[in-house]
């Protein structure tokens, strides 16, 4: 959380000079006014702005990260952060034996590597264990689903017929036509409407995720399913992902070069997600998620942490002690 | 009908999608202001959790897609679940 604080005679100056030292744009900082012109604390810098700003979301990530399902992504923005090696799945490993210390305050990586050790210990302890752990397993089941036993998965078949009746009905309610096509890759489920109308994908595609989620909401009506629905449309996330890969270069291109990080706008899941792969795969650069849905967004992070930040608010400081 | 067609027929297939008694969805429109429709949405009683969902992601799911629909209609849509 480095501050910076900037002396100028107007509060708005004020602002614009953090704002210059933060290299960030108006929406993605945070201020707090020290001193107003009109009223000088005890009469001394009367006529004096004094503004103190900090990148916006750079506060610590928020409690309800440590619930989320796919940790996974989270520990990786991590991990990619500190030590760049090749397959994160070997770093995540690595670091529960070697530096589990460094990781203490923070519960979300902690508890999800724990289960991982725990399903380890499972998988290659003996046979008898491993029974045990299956009659737990078992014990615990109908607790959490208490009225539907146990449901057999639904066909892939029957799930893939229901999506493309879904989005095929979904494109005639709104008076449009366009075949939907769908591709299975194991259990990823591609459903591609060819509809190139815009009204479908929405501003920054969020018309096309709320589709999505009806779309897995559909679906998962049938009963429990291991596939995972995509919903495309007229090839747009596609052309999206080529226009954010593009973007997250030029992005990483000025964290690496000002040295500071570089928050980004807020953005869906899935574009952020995108980001953070594109961005592990630039050197010198790492990535995480900052702030809350739906305002949630990544931060660039250049590599060296030694960072101009905190320069940046020494030499303001400075600056102050000089006025 | 007549009020937003395209929206009506959108936020119909939506819900009767997402609930397990799609025969009891019904959809009544009235135009709470010029270019503002409202939709009640009457669901039965069980199928209420689902067409809210958790935190209500999939009523604002359904908002936003009928929110688009609307703009086929030009008009501005608002949308209510009652049982």
């Amino acid at each position: 959380m480095e501050w910076v604080e900037t002396t100028a005679s107007s509060v708005t100056e004020a602002k614009d000079l953090a704002l210059d030292k933060l290299g960030v744009h108006d929406s993605d900082a945070l201020f707090e006014i020290l001193e107003e012109p009109t009223k000088g604390f005890l009469g001394r810098t009367k006529g004096v702005a004094r503004v103190r700003a900090r990148i916006a979301p750079k506060a610590p990530p928020p409690k309800n990260d440590r619930g989320r399902k796919r940790g996974k992504s989270n520990n990786k923005d991590r991990t990619k952060s500190r030590n760049r090696n090749d397959d994160s799945r070997n770093k995540s490993k690595s670091r529960n034996g070697g530096e589990s210390n460094s990781d203490s305050g923070r519960n979300s990586g902690k508890s999800g590597s724990g289960k991982k050790k725990a399903a380890a210990a499972k998988g290659s302890a003996t046979a008898e264990a491993s029974a045990q752990g299956q009659k737990q397993k078992n014990e615990r089941k109908p607790k959490s689903r208490a009225e539907k036993p146990k449901k057999e998965e639904t066909p892939v078949e029957q799930v893939v017929e229901r999506v493309e009746d879904f989005l095929s009905g979904l494109v005639g309610a709104f008076g449009l036509e366009g075949e939907v096509t769908s591709s299975l890759d194991g259990d990823d489920l591609m459903a591609n409407v060819g509809v190139t109308d815009g009204v479908l994908i929405g501003p920054k595609g969020r018309t096309l995720d709320s589709i999505q989620e009806l779309t897995r909401v559909s679906a998962q009506r049938l009963g429990p399913t291991s596939a995972r629905i995509k919903v495309d449309i007229g090839g747009y996330r596609e052309a999206r992902k080529v226009a954010l890969v593009a973007f997250a270069g030029k992005a990483a291109a000025k964290a690496m070069s000002d040295q500071v990080e570089v928050v980004l706008e807020p953005m869906s899941s899935s574009d952020r997600k995108v980001l953070h792969d594109a961005l592990g795969d630039i050197e010198g650069v790492g990535s995480r998620s900052a702030g809350n849905e739906p305002r949630r967004r990544v931060v660039v992070v250049p590599d060296a942490p030694q960072g101009d930040a905190d320069n940046a608010s020494s030499d303001s400081a400075v600056k102050d002690e000089e006025e | 009908m007549s009020l937003a067609p395209t929206a009506q027929s959108v936020l119909e297939h939506l819900c009767k999608s997402v609930v397990s008694m799609p025969e009891e969805v019904s959809v009544e429109a009235s135009e709470v202001s010029e270019g503002v429709v409202r939709f009640d949405v009457s669901v039965n009683k069980d199928d209420m959790g689902r067409v809210i969902g958790r935190r209500g992601r999939v009523a604002s799911a359904i908002r936003t897609v009928v929110a688009a629909a609307g703009s086929k209609d030009s008009v501005s849509t608002e949308v209510e679940f009652v049982e």
